[in-house]
């Protein structure tokens, strides 16, 4: 009972991280595209950039890797040197450069234990010797084995922070 | 005394000074007024030293002739001869609607002072909106209550919502105020306690609204000969938006029977076919020698044949036509003949004229022609005197001098500040000339020889951009204040703005596609245009004060771009935009920003203006703050002394949705400031809905408080039985999307 409810909770937030994976992806995608026509036109290459530095990241969410933390991080720093290259401390002209990267950049710390635990499962459940990576692994008792449902949408593609 | 001054903006700033003319036009070289063509056309008297191409189209001579002797001698007995000559040409009006003898300009009078009264729109005579009022100080300012609140009643009904722009002043004269309601409702209320004396509703139809339902004042006139007890004697005079020129007793707000017809003048003959809303006096207007001068708004974008721009003065006592003032054709000093109309579409005077009782001039700050994106129809003399301030003799009708402050232009960059008169420090550092200080949409702060209009500051010239539908029939060179310009540096596609980087991205994509080499980037009806600043300001309509005992200036000005595209007429059909004169009754309800879709019919072009471009969707505008400020300028030398944003972000935020914030961030603007002896700038204007005091020294906030409505309108400073009030209007403003109200508002000190 105790161990469904955690098992349920963990699950959540997963689902946490997909939804946050979508919206990131939601505006990486358009900000990817815009940015590469914006290059086309003649304008700033920043958004081309952050609009992949978005999409890796909504990607390696999805798969519940802590890489998505990592190329987030990037993403945000390499956007805060260029906000302040491009207008300094003018403070509101850094809303539209700094606000909402920021946030994203809390949500996605806000993800980190998610992605630790999955990250934890994946490799409790790869150093299984039953672990051959079958799509169905029984929904079972044993904690790893249900973190491991974190990552079984795609199964094959799980581990990324061991693959490091 | 060449000042440098470039214009950055490392991608875009093809705007390049071509030359400044350091010439100083001092007036002693000027003092002595002979007859001078050049004075019609001030630039093209400047020296070009690095690049003689740019000369700009001389003028042909403009009528001033010995009427410039006039002006610089002061006003005396001379009256009688100058109108003689006038007389002799307006006898040749054809309908002999007016005798020589309604003519006769009055001799110069005293002047009220600006002080315990405000007696005209701009404060005093010479309308510096300085009032030498010391009571209320930066130290004490925090102390500032409401003491009344004065309530109109008129506020938009069903039919006007959406409409409503009342950037109304009041004047006080006595012990009371004369009001105006956006519809032009006069009243008069105690200058103590707010409390209503009379009210004379004039009954405007609805349907007259131009743009907006505006009456930015009323002026005050004393009759000279008046004896005891004589009805009329005082009067307070408006121009409505109906175009009805109204006369009523400033004691007991009667019609006045010797004005016109009961009490109005009607100023829709000679102006010919238009339809309500289209014709519109919304300022009040300027008495000078007893010769009320008004133009009016004639409702832009609607069409080329449009209502005329002709300029008329009234007998301020008997309303009857003095003389009028069509620049295109100059013969006609009168009302037209029988079935003739003053020369449509020609440029018009909205905003407020300013009075010179002793030159006897009164100064016209114009418009453009219409329409007001294109000018491939515009007549030579519509190009020579569009976008001018015009000096006129009221004495005869006859301009004395103009000065152009854009060419052929295709911006709506009208004048929309009134001028104030000063009197400018000499550059040989002994004694002062009496001049004139323009500022323009675009920022330029020009300061000209009242009696001559050469600038007594450099005056340089920008190569304006290539391109545009009109190609070569676009002026090459633009001129420019080298003393100061409110303007700032061009756009970068770092400048765009938003709530994210998504939407910042949309504006910077935009900025890239559209056609923008900085200021004076011609109409384009391929892509977009970026116009900045927009047709906004700069400086509009409420103008700027000038402390004339330290030498200030104190200018709030937009700094907001406008996104436009012409559209090819087919287009245009295909959206069904039509002038008004083509209208069905209710085919446009409630309101849109000027330009939006605007006719121009008999162009080739309408006109989608995107006001303030603001990103659709979220109504973020695509430039970044600060979108408004403030300035002082040393009069003397026109540097800088503080510069911020006016306006906190307080009533504004993304979808329309106020956000609560406090912090100044710069808003747009509409309404002027005062500046008062006791060292405080008083301003509403911004979008944030606050009347603020400024301390003049610092620019730093020192009080404000909240406005029920927005006080896009100029504030005022009296005083009375030894209190100074400060009184602004809450009315609100369609277009600057703040809350309408009916509000007069008075603030002094507690009484002890």
């Amino acid at each position: 009972m105790n161990d469904t409810g955690s098992s349920e909770r963990r699950s959540a937030g997963y689902w946490a991280v997909v939804v946050l994976a979508v919206v990131i992806a939601l505006f990486g995608l358009p900000i990817f595209g815009g940015g590469a026509y914006l290059v086309w036109l003649g304008g700033s290459w920043y958004y081309v950039l952050a609009g992949i530095g978005l999409l890796l990241t909504a990607w390696f969410l999805v798969r519940a890797s802590m890489l998505a933390v990592w190329v987030y991080l990037v993403t945000w720093v390499c956007t805060l040197a260029w906000a302040f290259w491009e207008k300094g401390f003018d403070w509101w002209a850094q809303v539209p450069r700094l606000v909402a990267p920021t946030v994203i950049l809390l949500l996605v710390l806000a993800a980190i234990p998610v992605l630790r635990r999955a990250g934890r499962a994946s490799v409790r459940s790869r150093s299984k010797p039953s672990d051959t990576r079958p799509s169905g692994s029984p929904r079972a008792s044993s904690e790893g084995q249900s973190r491991a449902k974190a990552s079984k949408r795609r199964p094959g593609e799980t581990i990324i922070p061991t693959a490091r | 005394m060449t000042r440098r001054f470039t214009r950055t903006g490392p991608a875009t700033a093809l705007a390049t000074i071509l030359s400044v003319a350091a010439a100083s036009h001092a007036a002693s070289a000027q003092d002595t007024a002979q007859p001078e063509a050049p004075a019609s056309q001030p630039q093209a008297t400047q020296a070009a030293p690095s690049d003689g191409g740019t000369t700009i189209q001389t003028a042909p001579g403009v009528a001033v002739g010995d009427d410039a002797a006039a002006p610089a001698t002061p006003a005396n007995e001379q009256d009688q001869g100058t109108p003689a000559t006038a007389s002799g040409e307006n006898g040749g009006a054809a309908d002999g609607t007016q005798t020589a003898d309604a003519l006769v300009a009055r001799a110069p009078a005293q002047q009220r002072q600006i002080g315990s009264d405000w007696p005209f729109w701009g404060g005093g005579a010479n309308a510096t909106r300085f009032s030498p009022l010391d009571q209320i100080k930066p130290e004490n300012v925090d102390q500032l209550e409401k003491v009344w609140t004065y309530r109109t009643g008129d506020m938009p009904t069903e039919k006007t919502k959406g409409k409503y722009s009342p950037e109304g002043t009041p004047l006080k004269i006595g012990d009371a105020l004369y009001i105006c309601s956006a519809m032009n409702v006069l009243s008069s209320v105690d200058a103590r306690t707010g409390e209503e004396r009379w009210r004379y509703d004039p009954k405007v139809s609805p349907d007259a609204i131009p743009y907006g339902a505006t009456c930015r004042g009323v002026a005050y006139y004393e009759m000279p000969d008046a004896t005891d007890g004589q009805a009329c004697a005082a009067r307070i005079i408006e121009g409505t938006l109906d175009a009805r020129l109204i006369a009523v007793d400033a004691r007991t707000g009667e019609p006045c029977e010797d004005f016109g017809e009961n009490g109005q003048v009607d100023m829709w003959q000679g102006i010919g076919e238009t339809v309500p809303g289209w014709y519109a006096v919304t300022a009040p207007p300027a008495i000078v020698r007893g010769i009320a001068v008004t133009g009016a708004q004639v409702k832009d974008g609607q069409a080329e044949d449009a209502p005329s721009g002709v300029i008329r003065g009234y007998d301020a006592v008997t309303g009857e036509l003095a003389w009028a003032w069509d620049l295109g054709n100059p013969e006609l000093t009168g009302a037209p003949p029988e079935g003739e109309t003053y020369t449509r579409g020609t440029p018009n005077m909205w905003t407020q004229a300013t009075g010179d009782e002793e030159l006897g001039l009164v100064y016209l700050p114009l418009g453009n022609s219409s329409v007001d994106y294109y000018g491939g129809n515009r007549s030579d003399a519509e190009n020579e005197w569009a976008t001018s301030l015009v000096a006129i003799d009221v004495t005869t009708g006859k301009p004395a001098w103009h000065f152009q402050t854009v060419r052929y232009d295709v911006w709506d960059y009208d004048l929309g500040s009134q001028a104030t008169l000063i009197d400018f420090p000499n550059k040989t550092g002994d004694g002062t000339t009496p001049a004139i200080l323009l500022p323009s949409k675009q920022g330029d702060i020009y300061i000209l020889d009242r009696a001559t209009g050469e600038p007594l500051v450099p005056v340089g010239e920008i190569e304006a951009p290539k391109g545009g539908v009109e190609g070569d029939a676009y002026a090459d060179t633009q001129p420019t204040s080298g003393y100061h310009t409110l303007r700032k540096d061009a756009l970068t596609e770092a400048d765009m703005w938003g709530i994210t980087p998504l939407d910042q991205l949309f504006c910077r994509i935009a900025f890239r596609q559209a056609a923008y080499n900085g200021i004076y980037t011609h109409p384009t009806a391929d892509r977009h245009w970026i116009e900045y600043p927009g047709y906004n300001g700069g400086s509009d309509w409420g103008s700027v004060a000038v402390d004339t005992e330290n030498g200030v200036i104190v200018a709030n000005y937009n700094d907001v771009p406008n996104h436009n595209r012409l559209i090819p007429r087919e287009e245009a059909d295909e959206r069904n935009l039509k002038p008004i004169d083509e209208k069905q009754a209710g085919d446009e309800s409630g309101s849109k920003a000027e330009g939006e879709g605007d006719a121009q019919a008999g162009s080739p072009y309408a006109i989608d203006v995107n006001a303030g471009w603001r990103a659709p969707f979220t109504g973020i505008p695509c430039k970044q703050p600060p979108l408004g400020g403030i300035r002082a300028i040393d009069l003397a030398t026109g540097k800088t002394l503080w510069d911020r944003p006016l306006g906190t972000a307080r009533r504004n935020g993304p979808w329309g949705i106020p956000s609560f914030i406090p912090l100044s961030i710069g808003t747009p603007n509409n309404g002027g400031s005062v500046v008062t002896k006791g060292g405080l700038v008083f301003i509403a204007a911004a979008t944030d809905n606050l009347i603020r005091a400024i301390d003049e020294k610092t620019g730093e906030t020192v009080w404000s408080d909240v406005l029920p409505a927005g006080g896009q309108a100029n504030p005022i400073v009296y005083e009375q039985d030894g209190r100074q009030y400060l009184v602004i209007q809450a009315g609100g403003h369609h277009f600057m999307e703040t809350p309408v109200g009916d509000y007069y508002i008075a603030y002094a000190l507690p009484e002890d």
